[in-house]
């Protein structure tokens, strides 16, 4: 059962991506998530104005990934037939929410600490 | 649909696969999952899927060992990517192509010639040009060829003219007969399609293009224009009957009619029309647009070999005689068969050659090591056979003709879904890393 070992899953994604730019997207995932719970927690830069973007970014990001994947799949609503199907697009907005609420948050407060420097 | 839900798990089940799951992701692949030093001299035929795949395997394996992989096409040639190109999904054929040398791992000889003789008696095989390679071990994996010759007057320069499709030809060939495939949907008329009297790889793909053509007439406005027939050379519209009798009623649903026992036989371009072999006799059914779908069989070089199978009914394919579990030669042991080149009961595809593989390389590594071999082949086949652009049923079956899904209760074989779609249009990296033995 090759297919459940984390080497095999490795292996597709340095085709899908290439080797550099799947590690470079994997090291920048793992310093955003750091540096998210850094800014949220230690810093405490969970401003109100914070959750007001990421308010209209994560929708936006969810809605658009759906319809990037419907569109590189050449496919449409009407191809969803099963429960798999939703709960896929689901999956996909949901992730593509999360990442944006991170790059949000990211972006927001380096902007902060960019203006308290000053 | 009662028969469906006998796929569909409860929670407890789904939660124990996943955990079994990570359980074999910690298990060893085999008993002596090491590397093994030898100075065997082992030949792979063929640089297609099978023949990369264990070579690279191979090479990782074994220190020492001259491994040469035999193979006189420069291009390797992604297949399961030529329906995504006759239906207009991808526009380029640079989605299906790329170097055989881009696959080749280090320490792995490539003879860029083709094969013209094997004596497995004397264990060596000679090039076309000239190139004589002895062998302790070797790897039948030339896959199949296109036996145009079985249809008199087809000639296939017409592919992609004149109403004439064949997606089985090639990358460019597969990505004209979508021009034509559009111009009939444009015009209207007859469509025929059809499936020869021999295996073929991809045993689904005849079905998969006409519900394509029928999509994407519907999808243009245009159904009421055409008229869809589908001749199959048995009496059934696919081997497993279950799926038989799920296509029958999609076809129904569609419109698309279908005939059974007509063995296609000749063509005539003028006259627009298919000749079928039949019970009754030859049988005339008039075209606008057709999918060309020719007989199938081993290449010459194994063809004039004792390789093949000495059962008469399967001699004119000559697909090769292996044990369908250790895919060693049954009579000539040092010799193993991968993929469409071996006489085993399951579909000829790319994903049978993904388990194919690692068994083949555990069988003759363990042969090599001497000791015994852990791995065997359990007949796995998948396909998802596509019944129109954006939706597929993905049909996962082993020796049993039983179902076996990888995704139990997620994902139903016999239902129209966009997640088996997404299988078929995003396989291309998780096949790049079997060629290179990593998957």
């Amino acid at each position: 059962m090759d297919e459940f070992k984390i080497s095999v899953f490795i292996a597709i994604f340095e085709e899908m991506f290439g080797v550099v730019f799947f590690w470079f997207l994997v090291l920048m995932a793992i310093v955003g998530t750091v540096l998210f719970f850094y800014f949220l927690l230690a810093k405490k830069l969970n401003k109100s104005e914070n959750f007001l973007w990421a308010k209209w970014v994560t929708p936006l990001a969810a809605v658009i990934s759906v319809l990037y994947v419907f569109w590189f799949t050449s496919a449409n609503l009407n191809d969803l037939g099963g429960t798999i199907d939703f709960i896929i697009v689901f999956m996909v907005a949901f992730f593509a929410a999360l990442a944006s609420l991170v790059l949000s948050y990211l972006a927001q407060s380096f902007s902060i600490l960019l203006r308290e420097a000053k | 649909m009662n028969e469906n839900k006998k796929y569909l798990i409860d929670r407890r089940k789904f939660l124990a696969m996943i955990a079994s799951g990570a359980a074999l992701s910690m298990m060893p692949m085999s008993a002596f999952s090491g590397n093994i030093k030898t100075k065997a001299k082992i030949v792979v035929l063929g640089a297609g899927a099978g023949g990369l795949a264990i070579a690279n395997r191979l090479a990782n394996r074994l220190d020492g060992a001259k491994i040469t992989l035999v193979d006189g096409r420069k291009e390797h040639w992604y297949q399961p990517g030529f329906m995504l190109l006759a239906s207009g999904v991808k526009k380029s054929t640079n989605y299906a192509v790329t170097a055989t040398t881009d696959w080749v791992s280090k320490g792995i000889d490539l003879v860029q010639e083709y094969a013209a003789e094997l004596d497995p008696e004397a264990k060596y095989l000679i090039t076309t040009q000239g190139t004589k390679l002895s062998y302790d071990y070797l790897v039948v994996a030339p896959g199949l060829i296109l036996d145009w010759a079985k249809i008199e007057g087809f000639e296939t320069r017409m592919i992609g003219k004149e109403g004439i499709a064949a997606v089985y030809a090639g990358p460019e060939q597969a990505k004209n007969s979508f021009q034509a495939l559009s111009k009939f949907t444009d015009k209207g008329g007859q469509g025929l399609f059809l499936h020869p009297p021999s295996k073929i790889k991809c045993g689904a793909a005849p079905l998969k293009y006409a519900f394509i053509t029928d999509d994407i007439a519907r999808k243009k406005g245009n159904r009421n224009k055409i008229e869809i027939t589908y001749a199959s050379h048995s009496k059934k519209l696919i081997g497993l009957p279950k799926v038989h009798e799920r296509v029958s009623d999609l076809f129904e649903e569609r419109d698309i009619n279908a005939v059974y026992k007509h063995a296609i036989k000749a063509v005539d371009h003028g006259k627009k029309l298919v000749t079928f072999k039949t019970p009754q006799g030859n049988v005339e059914l008039p075209y606008d647009f057709v999918h060309v779908v020719p007989p199938q069989r081993v290449p010459d070089v194994i063809m004039n070999t004792p390789l093949p199978m000495q059962n008469k009914k399967w001699a004119a394919q000559g697909w090769i005689e292996v044990n369908k579990h250790t895919l060693r030669h049954s009579r000539y042991p040092e010799i193993f068969g991968c993929g469409d080149v071996t006489g085993v009961p399951t579909g000829k595809a790319a994903s049978a050659v993904k388990w194919m593989a690692p068994v083949v390389e555990d069988q003759l590594v363990a042969q090599i090591a001497g000791k015994e071999a852990t791995k065997t082949y359990n007949g796995y086949a998948g396909c998802p056979l596509v019944t129109g652009i954006g939706k597929a049923m993905l049909m996962e079956v082993d020796y049993s003709k039983n179902f076996i899904p990888t995704f139990p209760g997620m994902i139903d074989p016999l239902e129209e879904l966009w997640a088996s779609w997404l299988v078929k249009v995003i396989m291309k990296p998780s096949y790049y890393a079997m060629l290179r033995g990593r998957a």
